[in-house]
């Protein structure tokens, strides 16, 4: 292996550790998809070293595939960032979770005991809250008012 | 004729699907008692035409009607099989259970359930027919099994009624308890049959009549043991059937159900399975002596403890119902009279003959009861009623030839049989084995027949003689019953005077009866003692008068005295009830509560604890669960980072 | 921080020399200590400075002990630069000084790609990525930009899981390139833009139709979530009702 390839491969590595890290850390909703672009450059980076190494082309294809995709991830990513935007006008991405699951009702007793006269019918575990219901803390911009 | 009997299964069945349907279509039914009447009708006809046919002797014809089960080797052909003794019984029953739902016809007019009640009626005496009829063991226990089933659901007819819903439980599992000695009866005979006999062909055929009766004699050779415990077994399940001392207990309160259900009990359908049952499995019993002497010492017990019972209730329905625990008393006597050897035909002829009479008399004596009860406003308490003489004549008529028959005086039915079987019993006397014992019965019965007058005579003067009052329920003027529960009475009447009679002096019972297969026959007939039949005619009017003189006491007098213990303890039917509650259902509660504890306590807390454990896991498990895109991020690293590990930790 | 290298190191059998682990230590140091200043609203200097002290020593460390050689000294710079622009770009609380480094990572990639035989692909990413794509990321923050930093932005979520997991990524990495057992290297024969446009439309055709039908899909999925369902409330605050009406009516 000749320290080329091998120093390329190491900087494709350390492109996707940051990328990692920033995925994580971050809250920014456009930051944790230019994290994944980041990722996605460590990647294609191994590409190139890899094909580099061999001589031959099929590294810079795949290269040029991850380029698509991630094209094509960022035109998805970027028109999701403005429709959410427009939801809440925030690029938090900590409030959007409405997936989650809430914590478990304690007072509610785990299982039935047989004694109880009338018959119970099975209730569904919800999943997650219902976004009908539930309130969001939505921030909106203090919206002038109209003049007369 | 021969040939159609099973017609007489068929026909009730069929009335009672056809009331059935009509409880379904929920129409026309207060014309439920149209097909029971006719099925029954047809049922009576065809028997009593094969009867006059077959002109006795010994013949048995078997048909195969259908096939309950075949599977593999195992071919379980519903077969008929009728002999003697079959078509002396089915006659009675078929009979009977015709004037019963003649009479009910009027009896039930205008009750909500009156065509559930001729349904379950035409079962009855279907399950019953069909009891007679099989020609195999386990059959005989499959339809034995039904009429306990009919009896509980007639029993607990108005099951609205909590007293008629406990009375029909406490019959079903008094009998069931019996029912389990008898199961385990005919499994050991099956078991003792397989051992004799080489036949592995049909498993189910070893428990057929003419199979067992082929390893009776082979069986007391082999194995005594054996034969003596499957006779023990045999006659617990017919003691119990046949509400004999100490499973007497369900019979009384069986009155909770309508009348005529307790007059089809009494004297057709219910408690004449055990006696039949017994003389059915006479040659079998021959061989199992122990059998024998428990049967006739029960009998005699029962029959003195019923007479005593009877001697002091106050319910005409209760008096009666003891009066027939006695009378089958005495049948079980007979049996116990066929001990010594080569008697036990006659014994058998006996039994039937006392069943027979007893049938037509008890029959009528119920039936007119509940005429009593009917104009008295279904109150039966005779404190509350008497002198009924002049306002329902013709029940009175009734009921007197019921009541002469029932304590035996000549030329009435009762007599007859009931002197036939002290008169066994006393010819047995001087046997060298069990002579003192045939001689402490016979003294038994006696006593028995003194008593059985007593208290007839005491029920009947208390109804129908003195002073002339009836309840408030009755209304201001009681009436005489219709028709349709006259008629049948007076039918019925006619066998209770003289079907004894011409049974005693054609004597065709024996000669019908008795060339039953595999039964030693006894030729020699016992002679009438002239002295037996004076001393049992003055006993029944000494037990007349004393009956007259209980009967006609007034009720101010009778209250007024102070009743010694010996009346509280058989005013209380000898605390049998509570002993065999504290005997047998109060363990058995307690072990239930135990158990129920143990289920409730033990069982379902493992069973809900697993249940709670998914969700207690997947609560925990749903919290990480967070909606946040880092922490599904971080799962996913993690994942990597675990599987890394894994891929360079295997290399 | 590129700690090993292979100056006296046969193909198959790569060691750790003690200097790698001291790059490696001075590495994890100065990233340790900028990220714990990038918790903070502010960021303290002390930390700061100390980290990219660290950094630079581990540099240093770094170049002082390959054989110098232009190829190998321009990777090194590219590969220096490339992970300091990510230590900003994780760094930075700024979204747009963030997405900018972005910028500055793709160029310092584009290098690395140029030494590895691809200009064509180095050229195709600088116009795709540094040229549109992170444009376009931009006009999107400027357009949910505000006039002051949203928390958000400023508090980071699962500040020390992300370190950890970076480090025990980036380990895993570095021992399985360390483990790499490749063949002798081989030159590319023929022109690399030719051998690449052959590839591209022989072996793998279908790949490359795939993929433009993607990016088509993609356009038009970007219009459709993009599109504005909902009434505008700005628009309904403001504007009259018969301008309203005028609206819907241009945008049906």
């Amino acid at each position: 292996m000749t320290p080329l390839t091998q120093q390329t491969l190491m900087v494709g590595a350390l492109l996707f550790t940051f990328g990692l890290v920033g995925f994580l850390s971050r809250r920014n909703l456009i930051l944790i998809f230019l994290s994944v672009e980041l990722m996605l450059a460590g990647v294609a980076t191994n590409f190139i070293a890899f094909g580099s190494h061999y001589g031959i082309a099929s590294g810079q294809l795949f290269a040029i595939l991850i380029l698509t995709v991630a094209s094509c991830e960022a035109a998805i990513a970027l028109a999701m960032v403005v429709a959410l935007y427009r939801r809440k006008s925030t690029l938090d991405v900590e409030l959007w979770s409405d997936l989650r699951e809430t914590a478990p009702e304690k007072s509610k007793p785990t299982a039935k005991s047989e004694s109880s006269k009338h018959a119970e019918y099975p209730v569904l575990t919800p999943a997650g809250i219902d976004p009908l219901t539930t309130k969001v803390p939505v921030t909106l911009p203090d919206v002038p008012a109209p003049k007369a | 004729m021969l040939n159609a009997i099973w017609l007489v299964p068929l026909a009730p069945l069929c009335g009672s699907l056809i009331c059935m349907a009509l409880i379904m279509a929920g129409r026309r039914k207060e014309l439920a008692h149209l097909p029971t009447i006719i099925g029954m009708a047809i049922a009576a006809v065809v028997a009593i035409v094969t009867y006059f046919e077959s002109k006795g002797g010994e013949f048995v014809v078997s048909t195969q009607a259908y096939t309950w089960l075949n599977v593999g080797t195992i071919n379980i052909p519903v077969s008929l099989r009728l002999d003697g003794l079959s078509l002396t019984h089915l006659n009675v029953v078929t009979f009977i259970s015709l004037m019963v739902a003649i009479y009910s016809s009027g009896y039930m007019k205008g009750d909500p359930g009156y065509a559930r009640f001729f349904a379950l009626i035409s079962a009855f005496v279907f399950c019953m027919s069909m009891l007679v009829l099989v020609g195999n063991l386990l059959l005989l226990y499959a339809f034995w099994e039904g009429v306990g089933l009919c009896s509980y659901l007639l029993i607990g007819f108005w099951y609205q009624k909590p007293s008629a819903a406990k009375a029909a439980m406490k019959a079903f599992l008094v009998n069931r308890l019996a029912d389990c000695a008898f199961l385990a009866g005919v499994i050991t005979l099956w078991y003792g049959v397989g051992l004799v006999l080489d036949d592995t062909t049909n498993v189910i055929a070893r428990l057929d009549y003419d199979a067992i009766f082929t390893a009776v004699p082979l069986l007391a050779a082999q194995h005594p043991d054996l034969l003596g415990w499957v006779g023990c077994f045999i006659l617990v399940g017919a003691i119990g059937k046949s509400a004999q001392f100490p499973f007497h207990v369900w019979l009384p309160d069986a009155m909770e159900g309508p009348t005529p259900v307790s007059a089809l009990i009494h004297a057709a359908t219910m408690v004449t399975a055990g006696i039949y049952l017994l003389a059915r499995m006479s040659p079998l019993l021959s061989e199992a002596p122990t059998a024998l002497l428990l049967a006739g010492w029960l009998g005699a017990i029962t029959a003195v403890l019923g007479g005593v019972i009877a001697l002091f209730q106050s319910d005409l329905k209760r008096v009666l119902a003891y009066s027939t625990i006695s009378q089958l008393g005495y049948m079980f006597l007979a049996f116990g009279a066929g001990l010594g050897d080569a008697t036990l035909s006659l014994a058998v002829v006996a039994a039937m003959f006392h069943l027979i009479t007893h049938a037509f008399f008890k029959a009528q004596l119920f039936l007119t009861a509940g005429n009593v009860m009917h104009a008295m406003g279904d109150v039966i308490d005779m404190r509350q009623f008497g002198g009924l003489k002049s306002i329902l004549p013709k029940t009175h008529i009734l009921f007197l030839l019921g009541a002469i028959a029932l304590v035996g005086l000549p030329p009435l039915a009762g007599f007859w049989s009931k002197e036939s079987i002290l008169g066994l019993l006393l010819s047995q006397s001087n046997d060298p084995v069990y002579g003192p014992v045939f001689v402490c019965w016979f003294a038994l019965g006696l006593a028995a027949a003194l008593l059985t007058a007593i208290y007839t005579s005491k029920a009947y003067f208390k109804t129908f003689h003195g002073e002339e009052h009836w309840p408030a329920e009755a209304g201001e003027h009681p009436h005489e019953a219709s028709t349709a529960m006259l008629a049948p009475l007076w039918v019925l009447a006619i066998g209770t005077v003289f079907s004894g009679i011409v049974i005693f002096y054609f004597d065709t019972l024996a000669g019908f009866i008795l060339p039953m297969p595999f039964l030693e026959v006894a030729h020699e007939h016992h002679h009438e003692s002239w002295l037996l039949v004076l001393l049992s005619i003055s006993i029944a009017v000494a037990g007349v008068l004393i009956g007259r003189w209980l009967g006609l006491r007034k009720n101010q007098a009778e209250s007024a005295k102070t009743p010694n213990a010996f009346a509280i303890f058989a005013e209380n039917r000898f605390y049998l009830d509570e002993l065999f509650y504290n005997l047998l259902v109060a363990p058995t509660l307690y072990l239930a509560s135990v158990i129920a504890a143990f289920d409730m306590h033990v069982i379902d807390s493992m069973a809900r604890y697993i249940a709670s454990l998914p969700e207690t896991i997947g609560n925990q498990i749903r919290l990480w669960q967070s909606g946040r895109v880092s922490h599904y991020a971080a799962g996913m690293v993690i994942g990597i980072i675990a599987l890394l590990t894994l891929v360079y930790l295997r290399s | 921080m590129i700690p090993i290298t292979i100056a006296q190191i046969t193909e198959r059998d790569i060691t750790i020399a003690p200097w790698h682990i001291a790059v490696l230590a001075l590495g994890v140091i100065g990233l340790l200590l900028i990220r714990a200043s990038f918790g903070q609203t502010k960021p303290t200097p002390m930390t700061t400075v100390g980290g990219f002290v660290a950094l630079t020593a581990a540099f240093v460390i770094n170049v002082i002990s390959i054989p110098w050689g232009i190829e190998q000294s321009l990777l090194v710079t590219f590969g220096w630069l490339a992970v300091v622009a990510s230590i900003a770009f994780v760094s930075f609380r700024t979204p747009v000084y963030a997405a900018l480094s972005f910028t500055a990572i793709v160029l310092d990639v584009c290098g690395i790609y140029i030494l590895n035989t691809s200009p064509f692909l180095a050229a195709s990413t600088m116009i795709v990525y540094a040229g549109a794509t992170i444009i376009i990321f931009l006009f999107v923050l400027m357009f949910a930009q505000r006039s002051h930093l949203q928390a958000y932005d400023l508090t980071i979520s699962l500040p020390r899981f992300s370190l950890l997991a970076g480090l025990a990524l980036f380990s895993g990495l570095l021992y399985s390139i360390s483990e790499l057992n490749l063949s002798e290297p081989k030159p590319l024969t023929e022109q690399k833009v030719e051998a690449l446009g052959k590839l591209m439309f022989t072996d793998y055709l279908w790949s490359v139709e795939i993929a433009g039908v993607l990016l088509l899909i993609a356009a038009i999925a970007a219009i459709l979530i993009a599109q504005d369902h909902e009434p505008d409330r700005l628009l309904e605050a403001e504007v009259t009702k018969t301008t309203h009406t005028q609206w819907d009516g241009a945008k049906s």
